[in-house]
This record gives C-alpha cells, sequence and structure tokens, in this order.
C-alpha cells in the first residue's frame, strides 16, 4: 500500500510544489519548497526501499488506452534515485545562491520551474507509453530553457532560443516517429510492443526518426553545438540540473526502445557507438583547450555523454550472446555510468559556481591560489574529476570497470581503447583546473569574497554520494537488479 | 677462544672509533699500538693447544651465519700478521706526525687491522669477504695520510683496483656459493671443482684476490701507492695486505688438478718476478726499489701456488713453501722498510749509519736466500715443492736461479740508493725497539723458520739443510756482485726512466670519464633545447594549430549546419537499419 | 583470539582516520596536528607487530567486502604482504617525525600531512590486497594522493614536476586497468595464490596471456621507473625531501616493484611465466635500467637527482630478482625490497638534512661537510656504502642472494650486470663520501658552515633522530641478516611458502 502512496506523490507533489511556489507569498515561498523537495526525497527513498520486482500501476485505476500506466522497474528507480539525489542539492545549493544579497536574480522564477522540471522529469522515468514520454519530455525542456533565461542577459536568451529551436525540432521527430509507430504496432505502451520486425521498411523509418531526435535532444556528437553555449551562461545551480538530468532524459528513452524494444539492428547501434566515440574525443578536446571554467565542464559532458552512447553496440552484441550474467553486468555498468556522471557533473557545476562566486570571474588564471582560499571546492572539483576520469574511490571507476570489462568480454577493442583513452583525456581537464588551483596565490589576483556555507555544504554532499557510490556498489546494484531487461538466474 | 679472537678483532675496530672521539684520544693513543699483541699472544696458545685441534665456533645470526675458528694455514697468517702489525704499530707511535695527521692514521691503522685479522680466522665466505672489504677501505686512508694532491691520486687508484678486485673476487664467490650446499670456505673451495660455472669462478678469485698480491697487469697501484704511504703503513701493506691476498687463495682456490691451471699460474709468478725486477733496477728512490722487490718477491708465493694446482701435486710441501715463504718476506720486508726510515734518522748520528746500512744488507741477503739465512730455507721449501717430475720439478732451478741473480742486482740498486740516493718519502724515525726485534727476527731467521713452521703442525718432508745448496749460490752470488760493481757508474745516471705506462692510460681515462665527457654531453643537450625552440617558433605551430581549432568550433555552433546534419544522421540510421535486414 | 572487526581494515584506518582529522585542523593547531599524525603512527606499527606476531602463529587475517557482481575487495595479511607492511608502517613514523621537523613554520601543513597519511593509507591498501582489483583501486589511488604532495610547495617547477608524475602514472594507470580487465574476463575474480592461477590458460590462448604479461608490465613499470618510463621519478626529485624520502624510497616506487613480485608469482605464478617465455624480456629490460641508471647519476650534479636515479637502478635489482627463475632470486628480490627501502631513505634524510641546514643541494658542495655535520654524513657513508654492496651493511646481504640466485640459474651475464653496477654504485657514491671527510671546504661553503641553528647538535634533533634510526636500521639489517626476526629471515619464509607448497 505505501509503495502505490509513494509512487503518486513521487509524480504529484513536484506539480503542487510548482502551484504553491507560484501563489505563496515571498516570505512563506522558502519555507514550503523546503517542505516539498523533502516530501518527495522520501517518497523516492520509500519507493527504492520497497522495490522487490517490476511492477505496472494504473493511475487511478484506468485501463491502459484511456489511463497512463507506470512500469516501475530497477532503471526507472535507479533515475528517480538520480533525480532525487541532485535536485536536493541543487535546491540547498539554489537557496543559499539566491539568498545572497549579491546576486541580481530574484529567487521567484526558480522554485516553480525547478519543480516543473523534477516533476516532468520523475514522470519521463516512470510512464510506460510513448505519448505521454513525449509531453514529460515538452515539458521538461520548456521548464530548463525558462531556467536558462533566469540569466537575465542578451546572451542566455540567445543561447535559450538556439536550446528551444533544437529541442523543438527534436520533439516533434520524435512525435513523428512515434506517430508511425502506433500506425504500425497499434499500441503505443512499449512494454507491450512485440520486438519491431526487421524487414519493415516504414519501422525503419518510424525508429530512425525518434532515434534522431532524440541524439539532437540529448546533444550527442555532431549535433551537440546547443548545449555549450546554453549550460555555460545559465546559473551554476541550472547549469547542474541541465548537464545532470536534463541530457539524461532523451538518452532514457533511447535506452529504453533500443534495448528493450527492437533487438535485431546489429549495424544500426554501431552508428551511435561511432558518435559516441567521436563525442569523447572531441568534446575531451575541445575542454582541455578552453580558457573558461564553465565551458570547459560543458564540453565535458558533450564528451561523457559519449560514454552512454558506447552503451549501445555493447548492450546490441550483449543481447545477441547467450551469457545472461555478462549482459545484466553491461546493462548495470550502462546505468551506473549515467548515475556516476549525473551526481560527478551536478557536483562539478556546483564547484565550478562556488569559484565563480568567491572570484567574480571564471576565467581560469583567476582560480590561482584556489586550493588555499576554498579547499573544499578544490576537494570536490577533485573527487567529481576522479569519478569522470574514471579513478578508483568513484562511481565512475566501477562504471567504466564494468563498461571496460563487457566491451573486452564482447570483442569490441576499439570501444574498450576509446574507455581508456577518454579517461586519460578527462584528466588532461580536470588536472589543468588543479594546477591552477594548487599554484601558490601570488599578490595580482583579486581579493576573494566569502562563500556561504550551505552552498559548500551542498557539494560536499556530492562529493561524500561520489566517493559513497565507489564504495557501497552493493546496496546500488541491488536496486538495479529488480526487473532488468536480462532476469539473471540468482537475482534477489 | 675462537670466540675470543672475533672479539679481538671487533674491539680494534670499536678502538679506532673511540680514537676520534676528542676526550678518549690520550688513552686510544698510548695502547693502540698494543692492540695486536691479545691476537698474537691467542694466536700462540691455540697452536699449543692439543696440537692445534680444529675448533670452530659458529654465530648463526650474525652477517650470513659467520663461522670462526683457526687451521694451521691460519694460524699462521694470524700471527705472522699480529706480529707485523705489532711492529709497525711501535714504529709509528715514535714516528713524527702532526696531531691531525696522527688521529687519522690511528683511525685507519686499527681499522685496517681488524679488518685483516677477521680475514684470518674467517671460515665462511661472507665473514672473509667483509673483512677483506673492511681491509680495503682502511687501506685507503692510510695510502692518502700525507693528504698532497699526489697522494690523492695515490688513494684513488688504490681504491679503483682495489674495489675491482674485490668485485671480482666476490662474483668468483657467489658463482661457486650458488653451487655449493653451504657458505663456509671448504665447501665453496670443492663447488668450484664440482659447479658447471667452477671455471669461471675459479679465475675471477684468482685474479680478485690477485690485485691485492700484485698480479702484473692490475699491479700498478702497489708502488704508487708504497712511495706515497708513511713507513709503517708500507710495512703493512707490503708484510701483511699482501699476504691476505695470498690467504684468499688457499681458502677458496681448490687443487684442480689441472697442468693447464698451474702453467697459467707459474707464467704469472715468474712475470711478477721478473717484472718487479726489471723495473725496480730503474727506480731512483730506495723506497720505490724495495716496493719494486716486493712487488717482485710475491712472485714466488704465486708460484708455489701453481705447485698446488699440478696434477699429483703433494699438498702439504706446496702449502708449506707458500706460508714458509710468506713468513719470511713478511718479516724481512718489515724489517727493510722500518730500517729505511732509521737509516734517514741516523744521518743525525753518523755513528749508528754504518750498523744500520750493515743490518740493511744482511736483510738483503736474506731477501736474496744466501746460505745461513730464513730465505735459503724458504727458497728450498719452494724448490722441492712440486709434484715428483712434474711442470715446476723440471723448470724450478732455471727459474730459481735467475730469480736470485735478478735479486741481487736489485738488493745492490737498492743499497746503493740508501747510501747515495735521496729518500724525500721515507720519514725519519726512532722506533729502534721495534726495528731491532724485527731485525732480530731476519738474523735468527734460518733457525727460527723451519721451527715455527713444524710448530704450526705446516710439516715439511725433513728439513733441507740450509747449506745443501751453498754450492749452487755462491759463484752465483759474486758474478752477479762483480757486474753490479762494474756497472754501477752508468746505472746512477742513466736513472731517470721511470715506468709509468700504466699510471698515464688510467689518468687519461680518469679525465676522459670523468671531467671531459660530462662537460661535452651538458654542452650537447643545452645546444639541441635550444635548435627545439628555435624550429617551434619558426614553425608557430602554436599559433597555426589554435587558428584552426577555433574554426572548427565556430562552424559547429552554426544552427544550419546543425539541421543538415540532424538530416544526415537521419537517413544514415535509416540505412543502417536497412542493412540490418536479413 | 578473532576480532569481530577485520584487522586489515583496522590497519588502514589507522592511517585514514588521521587523515580525515587533520584535514579539519587548521593551520596552527600544531600540537594536534603533531599527536593525531603521531598516535595514528605508532598505533600501526603496534598493529603490524600484532599481526606479524599472528601470522608466525598460523592466524589468518582477512576482510571481504562485495564490489560488483562477483567480484570482491579483498584485505588479506599474508607473508609477502608481512615484508611490505612492515617497511612502510615502520618508515612512515619515521619520516612523519622527519616531515614535523622539515616543515616547520611552512604554509599549508595540514593538507601536506592529511595526503600524506592518505599516501601511506594507499599504500597499507596495496601490501593487503588479495586479488588484482584491490591492487589496482589502491595503485590509483596512490597516484592521485601523491600529487598534492609533489606539487605542494606550489612554485611553477614543482606543478610542472607534478604534471609530469601524473601523466606517467595515469597512463600506466590506465594499461594495468586494461590488463587487469582482461585477467577479469579471461578467468574470472581470481586471488593472489602462491603459485598463480593462470596455468590451464597456458596452451589456450598464449597470445592473449602474454599481451596481458605485456600491459600489466608497463602499467607496473611506470611506478618501477623502468627505463623508458623513469622520466618521472627525477623530475618528481622537487618535492620537498620527506616526500622524496618516503614517496620514492618507499611507497610510490615500492609499489610498482611489489606490484610486479605479486604478478609474476601471485597471479601468473613463476613457472607459467617462465613457460610463457615473458621473464628473459624483463629481465634484460631490468639490467639495461640498472646500468644506464648508474651511468645517467654518474653525471648529475644535483645531490637528489643522483639519489633519484641511484633508486632507478636499485629497483631494477628487484625486478631483476623477481625475474630469475628460482627461489634464491626471489629472496634476493624480496630482501632487497627492504634493504633498499631502508637505505635510501636514509641517504634522503641526509639529503634534506643537508639542503635544510647548509642550504647545499649541489654535488661539488659536499667539500668537507663531513666535519661539520658528522653524524648526517656517517648516516650517509653507510647508506653509501650499503648501495655499493660493502658488507656489512644491508645491500650486501640482497646483492649477495641475488648474484647466486643469477649464478643458480646459470644467467651468468646477470651476474656480470650486478658486479658492474655495483662498480658503478662505487663511481658515482665513493667521490661523495671522499669530498666529505677528506676534502676542506671551499672559503665560501665554510662561510656557510659558520651558520648553525643548533649549539648542541649538528641539526635540530627531529631531522637527526630519524635519519640516525634508518641508518641503525640498514646496519642492523645487514649486521643480523641471517636471524629469523630480519628482513632476510621474513623473505626465507615467504619463498619457502611459494616455492614449496
Amino acid at each position: 500500500m505505501t509503495r502505490d502512496l509513494a509512487l503518486t506523490s513521487v509524480l504529484l507533489v513536484p506539480f503542487l510544489g510548482v502551484i504553491g511556489t507560484l501563489l505563496l507569498p515571498e516570505r512563506l515561498r522558502r519555507p514550503f519548497s523546503f517542505l516539498v523537495t523533502t516530501l518527495v526525497l522520501a517518497a523516492v527513498g520509500a519507493l527504492a526501499v520497497s522495490l522487490r520486482d517490476a511492477f505496472r500501476y494504473e493511475i487511478s485505476g484506468w485501463g491502459a488506452p484511456l489511463g497512463i500506466d507506470l512500469h516501475v522497474d530497477g532503471l526507472a528507480v535507479a533515475m528517480l534515485l538520480l533525480t532525487g539525489t541532485v535536485a536536493g542539492a541543487v535546491s540547498a545549493y539554489a537557496d543559499g545562491h539566491y539568498r545572497d544579497g549579491s546576486s541580481q536574480k530574484p529567487a521567484a522564477g526558480f522554485w516553480p520551474l525547478f519543480f516543473g522540471l523534477w516533476g516532468s522529469l520523475n514522470a519521463l522515468f516512470l510512464v510506460s507509453d510513448l505519448f505521454t514520454m513525449y509531453v514529460c519530455l515538452e515539458l521538461m525542456t520548456f521548464s530548463s530553457v525558462a531556467l536558462i533565461t533566469l540569466a537575465k542577459d542578451a546572451q542566455a536568451l540567445r543561447a535559450a532560443l538556439t536550446y528551444l529551436m533544437t529541442a523543438l525540432t527534436g520533439s516533434l521527430a520524435y512525435l513523428l516517429g512515434v506517430a508511425i509507430l502506433y500506425g504500425e504496432m497499434g499500441t503505443l505502451d512499449w512494454t507491450l510492443m512485440s520486438p519491431v520486425p526487421g524487414d519493415d521498411p516504414v519501422a525503419w523509418m518510424a525508429l530512425s526518426l525518434m532515434t534522431a531526435g532524440l541524439i539532437m535532444k540529448g546533444a550527442l556528437y555532431p549535433l551537440h553545438f546547443w548545449l555549450p553555449g546554453a549550460h555555460a551562461i545559465a546559473p551554476a545551480p541550472v547549469s547542474a540540473l541541465l548537464s545532470a538530468l536534463v541530457v539524461k532524459a532523451p538518452f532514457f528513452i533511447l535506452l529504453r526502445l533500443w534495448v528493450q524494444v527492437w533487438t535485431d539492428a546489429p549495424y544500426a547501434s554501431h552508428v551511435l557507438g561511432a558518435l559516441g566515440a567521436g563525442a569523447i574525443i572531441w568534446g575531451s578536446f575541445q575542454a582541455i583547450i578552453q580558457e573558461r571554467v564553465k565551458l570547459m565542464v560543458a564540453y565535458s559532458t558533450v564528451a561523457q555523454l559519449g560514454y552512454l552512447f558506447l552503451a549501445f553496440p555493447i548492450l546490441e552484441t550483449a543481447a545477441r550472446t547467450a551469457d545472461q550474467a555478462a549482459r545484466q553486468d553491461a546493462w548495470e555498468g550502462v546505468i551506473y555510468f549515467a548515475l556516476s556522471h549525473g551526481v560527478a557533473k551536478a557536483s562539478m557545476f556546483l564547484v565550478t559556481g562556488l569559484v565563480v562566486q568567491a572570484t567574480k570571474t571564471d576565467d581560469l588564471r583567476s582560480l590561482r591560489g584556489a586550493a588555499a582560499h576554498v579547499p573544499a571546492a578544490v576537494l570536490v572539483w577533485g573527487l567529481a574529476g576522479i569519478s569522470l576520469i574514471g579513478l578508483p574511490p568513484s562511481g565512475g571507476f566501477i562504471a567504466k570497470w564494468q563498461l571496460l570489462t563487457s566491451a573486452i568480454r564482447f570483442g569490441l577493442w576499439p570501444y574498450a581503447a576509446v574507455i581508456l583513452f577518454g579517461g586519460l583525456l578527462a584528466s588532461g581537464y580536470v588536472f589543468r583546473v588543479l594546477w591552477y588551483a594548487f599554484l601558490a596565490p601570488d599578490g595580482s589576483s583579486a581579493p576573494k569574497a566569502r562563500v556561504p556555507a550551505v552552498m559548500v555544504l551542498a557539494a560536499l554532499f556530492l562529493g561524500t554520494v561520489i566517493v559513497l557510490m565507489g564504495i557501497r556498489t552493493a546496496d546500488v546494484f541491488a536496486v538495479l537488479k529488480a526487473g532488468s531487461p536480462f532476469p539473471t538466474v540468482g537475482a534477489p | 677462544m675462537n670466540a675470543l679472537l672475533l672479539l679481538s678483532s671487533a674491539m680494534a675496530f670499536s678502538l679506532a672509533a673511540l680514537g676520534l672521539w676528542r676526550p678518549a684520544e690520550p688513552f686510544v693513543q698510548r695502547i693502540y699500538p698494543w692492540v695486536p699483541a691479545p691476537a698474537l699472544l691467542l694466536g700462540w696458545i691455540s697452536s699449543r693447544q692439543a696440537g692445534g685441534a680444529e675448533s670452530v665456533t659458529r654465530f648463526p645470526d650474525l652477517l650470513l651465519g659467520v663461522t670462526v675458528g683457526l687451521d694451521d694455514v691460519g694460524r699462521a697468517f694470524l700471527i705472522l700478521t699480529a706480529a707485523i702489525w705489532l711492529l709497525a704499530g711501535l714504529y709509528s707511535r715514535r714516528s713524527s706526525m702532526s696531531e691531525g695527521q696522527r688521529r687519522l692514521f690511528r683511525f685507519y691503522f686499527l681499522a685496517t687491522y681488524s679488518g685483516t685479522v677477521g680475514l684470518t680466522i674467517a671460515q665462511d665466505a661472507p665473514t672473509f669477504y667483509a673483512a677483506y672489504a673492511l681491509m680495503t677501505i682502511g687501506g685507503y686512508g692510510l695510502v692518502i695520510q700525507t693528504r698532497t694532491q699526489a697522494a690523492m691520486i695515490a688513494g684513488r687508484v688504490y681504491i679503483v683496483v682495489g674495489l675491482i678486485g674485490e668485485m671480482l673476487a666476490l662474483a668468483g664467490i657467489i658463482l661457486a656459493a650458488s653451487g655449493s650446499t653451504g657458505f663456509s670456505t671448504r665447501e665453496i673451495a670443492s663447488s668450484l671443482r664440482t659447479s658447471p660455472s667452477g671455471a669461471w669462478g675459479f679465475w675471477l678469485i684468482f685474479i680478485g684476490f690477485g690485485t691485492k698480491v700484485g698480479l702484473v697487469p692490475l699491479h700498478f697501484w702497489i708502488p704508487r701507492s708504497y712511495y706515497w704511504a708513511p713507513l709503517p703503513a708500507v710495512a703493512v701493506f707490503s708484510g701483511a695486505m699482501t699476504k691476505a691476498g695470498i690467504l684468499g687463495w688457499l681458502r677458496f682456490l681448490p687443487p684442480t688438478e689441472s697442468l693447464s691451471d698451474s702453467a697459467v699460474i707459474l707464467g704469472a709468478g715468474a712475470l711478477m718476478a721478473f717484472y718487479g725486477v726489471f723495473f725496480g733496477l730503474v727506480q731512483t728512490q730506495a723506497k720505490t726499489a724495495l716496493a719494486f722487490s716486493s712487488l717482485s718477491q710475491m712472485g714466488y708465493p704465486t708460484m708455489a701456488l701453481a705447485t698446488l694446482m699440478e696434477p699429483g701435486a703433494a699438498l702439504e710441501r706446496s702449502t708449506a713453501a707458500i706460508v714458509g715463504y710468506s713468513l719470511h718476506h713478511g718479516i724481512t720486508k718489515v724489517a727493510l722498510f722500518l730500517g729505511l726510515g732509521l737509516l734517514v734518522q741516523s744521518r743525525a748520528r753518523p755513528r749508528v749509519r754504518p750498523f744500520v746500512i750493515a743490518a740493511l744488507a744482511f736483510c738483503s741477503l736474506a731477501l736474496i736466500g744466501f746460505p745461513w739465512t730464513s730465505g735459503a730455507y724458504a727458497k728450498a721449501l719452494l724448490k722441492n715443492a712440486g709434484a715428483a717430475g712434474g711442470l715446476w720439478q723440471t723448470v724450478a732451478s732455471p727459474l730459481m736461479t735467475l730469480g736470485s741473480i735478478g735479486t741481487t742486482l736489485l738488493m745492490f740498486r737498492f743499497l746503493l740508493l740508501c747510501v747515495r740516493g735521496d729518500h724525500s718519502q721515507a720519514q725519519p724515525a726512532r722506533g729502534w725497539i721495534s726495528w731491532g726485534l724485527s731485525f732480530a727476527g731476519v738474523l735468527l731467521g734460518a733457525w727460527l723458520l723451519p721451527l715455527s713452521l713444524s710448530l704450526l703442525g705446516i710439516e715439511a718432508r725433513p728439513r733441507p739443510s740450509s747449506t745443501e745448496s751453498l754450492h749452487m749460490y755462491i759463484p752465483v752470488f759474486f758474478g752477479s756482485l762483480l757486474a753490479a760493481a762494474l756497472t754501477h757508474r752508468i746505472w746512477i745516471k742513466r736513472s731517470h726512466l721511470t715506468p709509468r705506462p700504466f699510471d698515464t692510460i688510467l689518468q687519461g681515462v680518469y679525465k676522459a670519464v670523468w671531467e671531459d665527457f660530462p662537460r661535452d654531453m651538458n654542452q650537447l643537450t643545452t645546444v639541441v633545447a635550444e635548435r627545439l625552440v628555435q624550429i617551434r617558433r619558426r614553425l608557430g605551430i602554436g599559433r597555426r594549430a589554435q587558428r584552426a581549432v577555433e574554426a572548427a568550433r565556430r562552424l559547429h555552433t552554426s544552427w544550419a549546419l546543425g539541421c543538415a546534419l540532424f538530416m544526415a544522421i537521419g537517413a544514415l540510421l535509416w540505412a543502417f537499419f536497412a542493412g540490418g535486414a536479413p | 583470539m578473532s576480532w569481530s572487526f577485520p584487522v586489515p581494515l583496522l590497519l588502514l584506518i589507522t592511517s585514514f582516520v588521521p587523515a580525515l582529522l587533520i584535514i579539519m585542523l587548521k593551520e596552527e593547531q600544531k600540537l594536534a596536528r603533531t599527536v593525531a599524525n603521531l598516535t595514528g603512527a605508532i598505533l600501526k606499527v603496534a598493529l603490524v607487530a600484532y599481526v606479524a606476531y599472528g601470522v608466525r602463529l598460523g592466524e589468518k587475517f582477512e576482510a571481504r567486502f562485495p564490489l560488483i557482481s562477483d567480484l570482491e575487495m579483498v584485505l588479506r595479511v599474508d607473508d609477502i604482504s608481512l615484508l611490505f607492511l612492515a617497511l612502510s608502517s615502520i618508515l612512515w613514523l619515521v619520516t612523519t617525525v622527519y616531515a614535523i621537523g622539515y616543515l616547520e613554520g611552512s604554509p599549508n601543513r595540514s593538507r601536506f600531512f592529511c595526503f600524506f597519511s592518505l599516501c601511506v593509507t594507499a599504500t597499507m591498501g596495496i601490501s593487503l590486497s588479495g586479488n588484482l582489483i584491490t591492487f589496482l583501486i589502491f595503485y590509483e589511488m596512490l597516484s592521485l594522493v601523491t600529487y598534492p604532495l609533489i606539487v605542494h610547495r606550489g612554485t611553477e617547477k614543482s606543478l610542472r614536476a607534478g604534471r609530469i608524475y601524473l601523466a606517467y602514472t595515469l597512463a600506466g594507470g590506465t594499461l594495468l586497468m586494461m590488463g587487469t580487465a582482461w585477467v577479469y574476463v579471461l578467468a574470472g575474480p581470481v586471488d593472489f595464490t602462491a603459485g598463480g592461477s593462470l596455468h590451464p590458460f597456458v596452451e589456450g590462448d598464449r597470445g592473449s596471456l602474454v599481451a596481458i604479461f605485456a600491459l600489466m608490465m608497463i602499467g607496473l613499470g611506470v611506478k618501477t621507473a623502468l627505463v623508458p618510463l623513469h622520466g618521472w621519478l627525477p623530475e618528481a626529485m622537487v618535492a620537498p625531501a620527506p616526500v622524496s624520502a618516503l614517496l620514492h624510497a618507499v611507497a610510490v616506487v615500492k609499489a610498482g616493484a611489489f606490484g610486479i613480485i605479486r604478478v609474476v608469482y601471485d597471479v601468473f605464478g613463476a613457472e607459467t611465466s617462465d613457460r610463457l617465455g615473458v621473464l628473459a624480456p624483463l629481465a634484460a629490460l631490468a639490467s639495461f635500467t640498472i646500468l644506464y641508471a648508474s651511468v645517467r647519476a654518474l653525471y648529475q650534479t644535483d645531490l637528489k637527482r643522483r639519489l633519484a636515479y641511484s633508486t632507478i637502478g636499485q629497483l631494477s635489482y628487484i625486478v631483476l630478482g623477481t625475474s630469475i627463475a628460482g627461489p634464491i632470486g626471489t629472496l634476493g628480490a624480496l630482501t632487497h625490497l627492504v634493504h633498499q627501502g631502508v637505505m635510501k631513505i636514509t641517504l634522503f634524510f641526509c639529503a634534506g638534512n643537508l639542503a635544510e641546514e647548509l642550504g647545499i643541494s649541489r654535488v661539488d658542495q659536499l667539500d668537507g661537510v663531513g666535519w661539520r655535520m658528522p653524524l648526517t654524513m656517517a648516516a650517509f657513508t653507510i647508506g653509501a656504502f650499503g648501495m655499493i654492496g660493502l658488507p656489512p651493511v644491508a645491500g650486501f646481504v640482497s646483492k649477495w642472494y641475488l648474484g647466486m640466485g643469477a649464478a643458480a640459474a646459470e644467467d651468468y651475464f646477470f651476474v656480470l650486470v650486478l658486479i658492474l653496477s655495483s662498480l658503478l654504485n662505487a663511481a658515482y657514491f665513493l667521490p661523495l663520501v671522499h669530498a666529505a671527510w677528506f676534502k676542506s671546504p671551499s672559503p665560501e661553503l665554510s662561510a656557510r658552515f659558520e651558520a648553525r641553528t643548533h649549539a648542541r647538535w649538528e641539526i635540530s634533533l627531529l631531522l637527526l633522530a630519524p635519519t640516525m634510526t634508518t641508518a641503525a636500521f640498514s646496519l642492523l639489517a645487514g649486521l643480523f641478516a641471517a636471524s629469523p626476526y630480519s628482513p632476510l629471515g621474513l623473505a626465507r619464509m615467504i619463498t619457502r611458502g611459494a616455492y614449496l607448497q
């Protein structure tokens, strides 16, 4: 019983939060948003703990064609957990960010959009039919575009417009694909969809349209041009949300479709793999030569997304092998990578915000001597960097290990090489920042402003989450095992 | 008993260290010459004990399992070393040295002593090697005692050759030890015969310890070091430390019963003997002449070692020959070197001078092997050492006669230089008592040597009477004396020819390796670095790459290209989906 | 007496908790920081002693934590790990005392000591690791944690050294990860077992085994500074003395050598790697490194860089010993692991003392230093003699067994290499000792000798005492080598275990 209550509250409470923060007077807004955040977090926690096996839930009892059905399995709950953690940390950070007098942006606009984004994401991860996914996707895009415009300067508007245009194109392509698929399959519920017949040209059209649209929205390599501008301009908490969560939604849908719906597309997955490898190389290279920290982190997002898209060829070849355990490993590795990248990227953007707040500019040279001034920020940057590079005490290492072993097991040597080389490239830009941070401060650097404690605490919280994900891996895997597409014999 | 011996060697080293501590200096200064006395006493007592039964005590935890004990050969060398160090110690206490020099001399004297004594009582390879290394390092301090530039170079030559010799010996020992069950010298010697790498091990050990004895190609440190070291140190070097090399041979080289081995060693011994004589004759200083004479005298025990290797060799007779000759040479050489110091001292008191010269003459006679001296007995032992009808028996008499002729000429040269030559490096000293004791040893040598050999249990065949070879030496002796008298006028004038072939080579190598090569290398690296920087700047690699990347980035963010790419990827995906169809 | 709390984890905590405590402390809280440091160090040494006693009685110490699907993090104390545990815990205590003395009054000490303790935690982890994945995790953490120590001074040069260090070690780490993943795919989660566990695969996929071995050797070779991969070590000499003492004599470089020993003996197994024929090229590379590093050391004018090149040479002894087939070679390698650590840390301490007291860092400034700082130079002489391999210092014992191992395996070339390198060691160490004791100082130098920071002792006791203790260790380890409690005794116990099971 509690499971259903938790499920409904996960969906509805954020939208209540949107209405509440819009209507309530200034004074009450902060405690109210605090209350809503804790409620949603509690619900997600309850759901994760109570999850035994994948189950289906019709909202308010209506059947499939009319009502909206929810399909709750390990992957969905994991993404919910990720969204919860990142949103929780960002809300704490934003509270400090906007309360501090220095930032000229009024807090009013942030909270409603924040909860709108959170609600749409939660819904997207849970619904089982493609059309509702489209609706959530649009809702998410509008709230994130509006969040970008909070930066209130001309550049932010131009970046937001570019983002809006590309996102709309992507969504329309996705909608067209869904419509064609509906004509073919007669149902929109991906759990009920039978595997797509391989030789039907109309089905190919639908699939390629949907995939291209989602790639555009997920900023995969050649179509990533809108991301750096948008993420670098937005204020720190917003860019954290964008990089950690918003780009993951299209990937989530692609993962659902490619792994659980159409299984016999052996060559197409390698297109995605090749584009992913390109993303890693180009993104990292661009990140290394950037002069502004926020742009660097944005390009690093482009690079790390490449890793995610490497997963498709690996999972594709995994699907064709008989060894269930190996497929389960690959599947868990991909999701773990998404989770660890989310947390690491969010903490990196929060830390960048801290540094910008302290030194008033995000130019790399102004970071000189930051290790002495804001040690906690540099420590969290280090931890996040370690996770991106894939070094031990972090979640990133476990994910990289899983991907690497799966790549080797299925003989995909080029992808294994790219995974390893990507790590080295990532260390290029991570340690470039540390270079300046550890440099002894000479007289010239500007006097550093004091940074509110709650913002540092938020970053530290994410830092500890990164390390915990590197050590306490068993619990997260337990969640992932529930309802995985490759049920291993011994699965709990 | 053996534990006491090891204790005495360790005590010597700790006393040396104590000597450096300022408050304890007067106490150490007073007793340091008497440090060898207990070892001498213990050696003598052990020879009297129940026929000197072979007792070995083991300290399993020390180093790699230290075993200490005395066998006949070890006891003989122990007594010889202790006696020589005692005499040299007493002599050095009376010799003129500045306060700082005295403190350092004392430290290195005692350190080298503890190494040399440790050497004689060590029964296992690691301890032997440890003592040998300590002796070599300590010897360095003695060589550079005067601290002049030339002494420093001599010290460097000494330590380089010493280390090379040590490393070669260590390699040989390791090769042998890998095949043998344990590390005791006897096991290693026997494994040299059996293990496949035996030949390598044999020759490495022979050459390694040979550097200390003075094998010719590696001998060039001897004249240089003896020349610059103070007299007591030189007495110790020639008397005791060369014998350490010989003890190393006796401990580790098994009788290999092979004609080729004994022939090679015989050749090396003969080469040493005649090389020493030839270059000794052209010396302008008494001290260096004596140094070359000890180099040539060391050739004879090497020949005796060759007899040990002959097929069917009589082991006791060869060992007796080696030990006998070492004892004789040790005592005589100490008497000669210390006598040289007194000769310089006696310039001030002309009355004593003729007596000193007479004594030196007698010691020279002993060295030549004149009848009724210990030299004659030692040479006799050497003559009948080889196997019946073996290689040594055939070649012994001509070799020995040539040898004695050479030595006679060399010693005559030495006496001439004593009388007329300059003694810049022979420091005067008033060590009359210690010199008197050593001269007594030489004087009574003919009687003392055979007695001590039999007491030490090194049984030679019934003692050859010292008169027996009388008929053979007298004509040789007088003939060479006559020749020397006739031509001595020529020698004195043409004596500028000093042997410097090896030293110059070494100097050249040293200068090249240490000074020239690093300078050129540093220049090379700086030039290459500058060239690289120029090339980079001229090509402007940095700027061009920057512009290219900027252009690519702008291209990427344009909206129109975005849509085009979007269409292309959609089509690509469609094609691949089609490609997937069966 | 079985503890409920796994002892190996306790070993890690004794240096992890102080690290967390110290990072909290402000710069001024000197006493609190020293107390945290020293209690952690002393507790660790006591624990290692307890563990050593326990292992001697045959007690098993093991802690397993689930990591990924069937892979576990295993922390286990066996003979080989005991050797490395003892070495790093004792030397960490000594170096902590030294660091406290050395960094008196310099900035960011809290940060320094925090990463210093983290570095030792990583080293403990490496020695305790029971399988390849645990080893990899701690191996990579070690590279990360040592970076802030190298760049501690924050100067342009030290950051450049830090960058080079990271470039090498991260690349090495990636290759090692590739090797480890490949082994996992090939043979599943494999623990370190005495005879190695890859022998069933020799016939089947010989090629991939050789590739794995090569990848691992390059990965580990970076930290062992085998020749093509040694560039970072001389550069990292810019770090303060305690860092170069602990890192480049004990923690970092030994992690690489220890890794090679683990991989060759406990993953592949001596016989398998012999059959694969991979040991010969490794031995050849090690020999080349020994000679190359010794020759390069001859021409270094900076004292610490010369010590760095000497470390590169000495490390390859361990690799050479490992790659020579047969128990004696292993015995030599294991003993040299400990002996070289103790001797080299003494030399680095002396270099630190000279730099701290007299501001000397070049080789030609050593004339007559012996009489101004007798105790430090005496320790330096003991260390130098040990490096050359003169008895009774510890270096002789390990060179003796390495030589015997080579001779027993009939590789006379390696005996020649050992002898040649001993002479080269003499060639670049003896001139220093000679200059210190036998030369008189130039006027400019003697002016420098006048400034005395301490009336009674030649340098503050905090710097002198550690140097003396490590010098005494290297002397005792050599003098009482044959006793069962000496490093040689411990190594003998290991080789008996590894070969006769």
